[in-house]
């Protein structure tokens, strides 16, 4: 137990670590604020579907040599407002349109990574996150757009419960329903590309559904859920990353696994002891 | 409202002074109601005050005073923390008539308000929505297929049935021959008997 302690303590003294749990932080309390509206929404999936969209535009920024953070972020954003614009124009069911371009974006990925052989860069990584070889620039930019997602969040707080609860009456309330729907897609495909190096695009749905499922099974109220699902998306990243330092494992993984436990966890406490 | 759009042009109110109307508004419940949405009674109410605010949308003190206002009206007090997904349908409703109620409406257009409702919380809400018409002032728009018990509690009714059928009073009603065509006779015997005109 005292090894155990002490590597943890050695660990938190590198600077990779400290830059892995600075972002790794952030990123999830920005994914899993989100994941509570996006779940309530029905839309659960869309942080999957985006996710695959962002192995597309990987593949595609590291064929050209440019930064995948930077190419991806307005990249996602323009399919993600596709995807909407196919729901509400199209015709099409929104879990079909997410099948349509998660698929088309994995095929993209793979041609464009089997075209331009020879990536400096292991195309691994970004499929199952690297937090550990997170730069400093990516830390930053990390921080930053979670920060502001997180604000943006905070002050759309109540037309968003409005309008996820009920759109119609958030309609008649004047709230600007399509507005603020297309600012939580914008803000989604935002956290989905920085959320990339944290667990991958394989693994990113899982810091958006994860903390806010684990919180809707005992929350008592909105606010309450939100506040729970932030403080368990935070508490997996640490966990994950120790856990992952003990045991040698990947970490993007070990996150993922950590929030699975919570999540059965909760979900046997709430059945034996009938919290909600 | 805004929901969707009219081929007419518009719809006039006739208020004494020239602002917008404000309309409260109660959709049907079994439509939308998610069992499973984490809100308590009291963030629900809530969200009725948005129409008069901008964003951020904040909820002051006298917003809360309201909200407790308006649950005592509508003796919903004891629910305030009960989450909305755990309340039976006539709970549900009272809450939905209080959202649509915490903004002081003029006028309030209510679509299928009893159609998840026991006979006697059927009953209570039409009390409820009589007492709000004659106290309050309010006019209440509401649409229903009950017809066997609305017009016990509307002034007008308004029978649509693709094309206008009816409008009148209740008693009107029971003595329209449209309505007789279209009921026949002992149907429309039983809806107008049980009232007792």
């Amino acid at each position: 137990m005292n090894y155990i302690i002490e590597l943890i303590v050695k660990s938190f003294q590198y600077t990779f670590i400290q830059k892995a749990v600075l972002a790794g932080c952030f990123i999830a309390l920005s994914s899993s604020v989100l994941g509570v509206f996006l779940i309530l929404k029905r839309f659960a999936l869309i942080g999957d579907g985006l996710a695959h969209v962002s192995f597309a535009s990987i593949s595609i920024a590291l064929m050209l040599s440019l930064s995948p953070l930077f190419f991806s972020i307005p990249f996602v954003i323009i399919i993600s407002l596709f995807m909407i614009y196919l729901v509400e124009k199209g015709n099409i069911y929104q879990d079909t349109v997410i099948g349509l371009l998660s698929s088309t974006g994995i095929a993209c990925g793979v041609i464009i990574a089997s075209i331009s052989k020879g990536f400096n860069v292991d195309i691994f990584s970004y499929l199952f996150g690297s937090i550990l070889s997170i730069e400093n620039y990516e830390v930053i930019i990390s921080v930053i757009l979670s920060s502001l997602v997180i604000m943006i969040i905070v002050i759309l707080y109540n037309p968003l419960v409005s309008l996820t609860f009920d759109q119609d009456f958030a309609k008649v309330s004047k709230i600007k329903v399509s507005l603020i729907n297309h600012i939580l897609i914008i803000l989604t495909s935002v956290t989905i590309v920085i959320g990339i190096k944290v667990v991958g695009t394989m693994l990113i749905s899982s810091l958006i559904i994860f903390p806010a499922i684990t919180s809707l099974q005992i929350s008592k109220s909105f606010r309450m859920t939100i506040l729970f699902a932030a403080f368990l998306s935070v508490l997996s990243v640490l966990i994950g990353i120790v856990v992952s330092i003990i045991l040698d494992l990947p970490t993007g993984a070990a996150i993922v696994i950590v929030n699975a436990i919570l999540f059965i966890t909760i979900f046997i406490v709430n059945k034996v002891l009938k919290i909600k | 409202m805004g929901l969707i759009k009219s081929d007419y042009k518009c719809i006039d109110f006739n208020f004494s002074d020239k602002k917008k109307a404000n309309i409260g508004y109660l959709p049907q419940v079994s439509s939308y109601i998610d069992e499973k949405f984490p809100s308590s009674v009291k963030e629900i109410i809530a969200t009725g005050l948005f129409a008069n605010k901008k964003i951020p949308y904040i909820i002051n003190r006298i917003d809360k005073e309201k909200i407790d206002r308006i649950m005592k009206v509508f003796e919903i007090e004891p629910l305030k923390n009960k989450l909305i997904g755990k309340l039976s349908g006539g709970q549900k409703q009272r809450v939905m008539l209080a959202r649509a109620f915490i903004n002081e409406p003029e006028i309030l257009i209510l679509d299928e308000p009893v159609n998840t409702l026991d006979p006697l919380s059927r009953e209570n809400l039409y009390n409820l929505l009589d007492e709000m018409n004659k106290k309050k002032n309010i006019t209440i728009l509401l649409i229903t297929h009950d017809i066997g018990s609305i017009g016990k509690y509307a002034n007008k009714i308004l029978y649509v049935d693709r094309k206008i059928i009816f409008y009148g009073t209740f008693k009107e009603f029971c003595q329209s021959k449209d309505m007789t065509d279209y009921f026949g006779n002992i149907t429309q015997h039983l809806i107008c008997h049980r009232h007792d005109l």
